[in-house]
């Protein structure tokens, strides 16, 4: 009773080993992965798309905003409410479960077919494989008038092209020989699982690991902090990362962006450490964390006046601004003149000042009409008040122009100083990932996995000389892993040279016309 | 190169490569029909097509002084070029003189597509591109998708030799032209019978012209192409009376005939529409020109080979080499694809900062790679080989498409902007 339980357990335990060793399954998990990675490229991600987007996506397919609400309701929750959803297929329980179970199946079928494999590597035992029939291709024998030991002498000196290996062993039948080449191409497949393997569990630590980050450096300027996405909060970098020099090259047309440099310095507590100058597809390395240069902005520097009417008393204000990167609404003046307190604040800087349809903008880059634009507020005003202030044409009064009745004279001016520096500001991508150097050896396991799998066959010929009164048979026979129709054919050529060495020692025709067969076995490959 | 017109000068080279490649295609042919001594001609006219394309992608590689690796269109003249390359290595290395007719049809439809393109240019090499990984990534890219072409071939051909039901083919193909006549400008070809031509401006597509004749040519041609997959679906699945099943097939066949008609006479006729227009130009609508081109080649060849089956079978070689010839395109085909992914995230580490960006062309690549990968293990496993695998090896063979050129039309755009 007992033991008949005890074998259904066994058994039970067996056939979930058999099954999740089994080639169905791994055939059935890769394209179940493959058809849920194909609903990601087609549905877009909350890893490339923000979550404006999506919202827009959503409205406007309802087939898909239902089927979300369907995937959405058992997905378990995320940080980032996109990700837990079709919209983050990549990160659903389900998606990464089916690649675990993978993972799990190459594990298992490779550890289990761990014993097929050795019985490829055992020593030469004088077993003479058939040659018909089983993984074989092709066999031949022949029958010749010539003594044991010449003929052995004989296969001993072949030099078979690519058979590096050559094992002999007498048995009782009589001499047996055992060529071998490219067994190593029957690791091939256990390379690649490992890789792949390698891959998976890379992959793994990577999302358990990885962060990214952004710092955006001025020409000069030095941190030692920086904006993680991940986190979503400043943190520190532990050493601190200067910006040298910033260097943009256009190509001719003077439009589009051939490349950007910038010189990097890490240094810690003031003593430098590195140097280097990154580039896109260059970045600087540094204690796990590598900066790559991303983006490029163009800032300006510039001094606004205040100027005092009655006294002629003005006051320096340095600001400084860029396209969007600079956050220019913290930069908020006071000022006390001899009539009450202004209050003034940089909205915008414009290189080229020009006015469209839909409002202020700039025509280029360069400093042709640089104009500042001010929300400015005083005391003697009802309500704030914006100003344009223009360097090259400092009496213009951009907000009178546009002001029917002008109530009070305000007892100060803005000046924008003409001189205006250009400042370059670089825009760096960190990150850091502990996974990747996993996955990049799994990708090498994987490579050099392949390439023993696909251009290592191993072959194997078996040659057994038997004497017998007066004449020798010797039997030949073969088998190849793979492409068994090519190596029939080889097989056959090596017979007929065979016979024709024979030929130049007994100078008879058809030395072996005794006996002679030809077993085919139908193969594919 | 960038900012001025695009480079144009090689342009006659692949007017000339594609004529070839025809030429070849038909001598090719006649060889398979009717047995004539000019397998080599063939072959020839094959590879003098491509060696003259290759001779223009030097001349544009030259004239541009930058890496042709840059734009769609430079990819499907590499990804013609490859398919070329690794059909002629396969015939020399099975020995085999007949791969070229069921090859060069998938040729010439990438070379017309080549030539209709608008935009012929090749790009302005953006700082991300510009390393020495695009030349490796591009380069073992198109490797693996021209061997995967010819992997395709012999799918096709060994389906034939397996005798799967010529009312297949007739279902699969009608199906893959009706669902290609339906997509043209999102079914307003059927629905409004008009072939509508738009043309962008600022970026808002505005109606430029509205071809009824096109239209209710290529209406009735779905028509047609509908009613012979219902048939042919009928006639492959239920085991009715043979005298019913006589009687349907002549309809069926007579609609699919009539369906491929009517997409030559309406591609005819579109054409004529269109170099006969004030502003239009033949390069105006690519896209719907390209895909009325391919589902005419491909249901023109499908007609051929349901109209002369048996003598497809015959001729045809053994199973067995069909069936290495599949595995060798993709032994071929799947170490470089793997390569592929594998430089590919190389590049985005150096570029972006991480190896892989669930990027949807990233994930394609990867669909296709784990449809291979499938088809590998199907090959070992009894029950699974044979017919089954050739399957996959044709849905493995649409991902590769779905990663050339479906990502970057019908996902929503990612890191792979440029291409």
């Amino acid at each position: 009773m007992n033991s008949v339980k005890e074998r259904q357990k066994k058994n039970r335990k067996k056939s979930l080993l058999d099954f999740l060793s089994s080639i169905p399954l791994a055939i059935i998990l890769l394209i179940v992965i493959g058809l849920l990675a194909f609903t990601g490229t087609l549905i877009p991600q909350a890893d490339i798309f923000s979550a404006d987007e999506l919202a827009a996506y959503n409205e406007a397919h309802p087939a898909i905003s239902l089927l979300n609400r369907v995937v959405s309701s058992f997905q378990i929750a995320d940080r980032d409410p996109w990700r837990s959803s079709i919209y983050g297929i990549y990160h659903s329980w389900w998606f990464v479960i089916a690649i675990l179970l993978l993972a799990l199946n190459l594990t298992v079928c490779s550890v289990r077919r761990l014993a097929l494999l050795k019985h490829y590597f055992k020593r030469f035992d004088g077993t003479v494989s058939s040659g018909a029939g089983g993984s074989s291709g092709a066999g031949f024998s022949g029958r010749y008038e010539l003594g044991k030991d010449e003929l052995v002498k004989l296969v001993r000196k072949w030099n078979l092209k690519g058979f590096h290996s050559r094992e002999e062993k007498e048995t009782p039948e009589g001499t047996a020989f055992r060529f071998q080449r490219g067994r190593i191409g029957r690791l091939g497949y256990l390379v690649v699982h490992l890789g792949i393997l390698m891959v998976i569990i890379g992959a793994m630590l990577s999302s358990l690991t990885r962060e990214k980050g952004f710092v955006w450096l001025r020409e000069g300027e030095e941190t030692d902090r920086y904006y993680s996405r991940t986190a979503d909060a400043e943190l520190p970098l532990g050493f601190s990362i200067k910006a040298g020099r910033l260097r943009r090259v256009m190509y001719g047309d003077g439009k589009s962006v051939k490349d950007w440099y910038s010189d990097l310095v890490v240094s810690r507590n003031g003593s430098e450490i590195l140097r280097k100058t990154i580039q896109v597809n260059d970045p600087l390395r540094f204690e796990g964390r590598s900066f790559y240069q991303a983006s490029w902005n163009y800032g300006y520097s510039f001094t606004l006046k205040v100027v005092d009417k009655k006294t002629v008393e003005s006051s320096d204000f340095p600001l400084s601004a860029g396209n969007d990167l600079i956050n220019i609404e913290g930069v908020e003046k006071t000022y006390s003149t001899s009539n009450g307190r202004v209050f003034f604040r940089l909205q915008a800087f414009y290189p080229d000042f020009i006015i469209t349809e839909e409002g202020f903008a700039t025509r280029s880059q360069e400093l042709n009409n640089p104009a500042a634009v001010l929300l400015v507020y005083w005391e003697g005003l009802k309500e704030a008040q914006r100003k344009v202030v223009f360097s090259k044409l400092p009496e213009m009064d951009f907000a009178r122009m546009h002001q029917k009745t002008v109530a009070i004279e305000e007892p100060f001016k803005f000046v924008l100083d003409r001189k205006i520096a250009t400042l370059d500001v670089t825009g760096m991508e960190i990150s850091s990932d502990r996974g990747t150097d996993v996955v990049y050896i799994g990708f090498y396991l994987v490579i050099a996995g392949m390439f023993l799998t696909f251009y290592f066959n191993h072959s194997r010929v078996w040659v057994l000389i038997a004497p017998a009164r007066g004449y020798c048979d010797v039997r030949f026979s073969g088998s190849a892993h793979r492409n068994k129709q090519m190596f029939d054919k080889e097989l056959a050529k090596l017979f007929i040279g065979f016979e024709k060495q024979i030929e130049e020692i007994t100078g008879r025709k058809n030395p072996g016309s005794v006996k002679k067969k030809n077993i085919k076995g139908k193969n594919k490959q | 190169m960038n900012g001025s017109s695009p480079f144009t000068g090689d342009l006659i080279f692949y007017y000339a490569s594609t004529f070839l490649f025809i030429a070849s295609a038909a001598l090719y042919g006649i060889n398979f029909f009717f047995k004539k001594k000019i397998n080599l001609a063939g072959r020839l006219a094959a590879f003098a097509g491509f060696l003259v394309q290759s001779a223009g992608m030097a001349l544009r590689w030259a004239e541009t002084g930058q890496p042709i690796f840059i734009s769609l269109y430079e990819m499907l003249l590499w990804f013609a070029w490859g398919a070329v390359l690794i059909m002629l290595i396969a015939e020399l290395k099975f020995e085999y003189k007949d791969l070229g007719f069921f090859v060069l049809p998938f040729v010439i439809i990438i070379m017309g597509i080549v030539l209709l393109m608008p935009v012929k240019g090749s790009g302005a090499v953006v700082p991300a591109l510009q390393s020495v990984w695009l030349y490796i990534h591009v380069a073992v890219a198109i490797i693996s998708y021209a061997a995967f072409l010819v992997g395709f071939a012999a799918a096709i051909m060994y389906f034939i030799k397996k005798n799967i039901k010529q009312s297949w083919f007739a279902f699969w193909v009608s199906v893959f032209t009706a669902v290609v006549l339906l997509l043209i400008n999102r079914g307003e070809l059927i629905t409004g019978r008009s072939l509508n031509i738009y043309l962008r401006s600022d970026g808002v597509p505005r109606l430029a012209a509205a071809f009824k004749d096109v239209g209710l040519i290529l209406f009735f041609a779905f028509i047609f192409f509908v009613i012979s997959s219902f048939i042919h679906f009928i006639i492959s699945i239920k085991n009715r009376k043979p005298q019913f099943k006589k009687g349907i097939d002549g309809i069926g066949r007579l609609s699919f005939a009539a369906g491929v008609l009517g997409l030559l006479a309406g591609l005819a006729v579109m054409i004529f529409r269109l170099m006969t227009h004030d502003f239009l130009k033949i390069t105006s609508q690519p896209a719907i020109l390209a895909f009325l081109l391919s589902a005419l080649i491909i249901s023109a060849f499908c007609l051929l080979v349901i109209s002369r089956f048996k003598e497809f079978q015959e001729r045809l070689p053994e199973d067995d080499l069909l069936d290495n010839l599949q595995y060798y395109s993709v032994k071929i085909g799947f170490p470089f694809l793997t390569l592929t992914i594998i430089t590919g995230a190389f590049w985005a580490n150096k570029a972006w900062g991480s190896y892989w960006g669930n990027d949807p062309k990233e994930w394609a690549a990867a669909v296709t790679w784990l449809v291979y990968a499938a088809y590998l293990h199907m090959r070992m496993t009894r029950g699974w080989s044979g017919i089954k695998a050739a399957i996959i090896l044709v849905v493995g063979f649409a991902a590769v498409i779905f990663t050339l050129l479906g990502v970057t039309y019908l996902a929503p755009s990612g890191l792979h902007s440029y291409i």
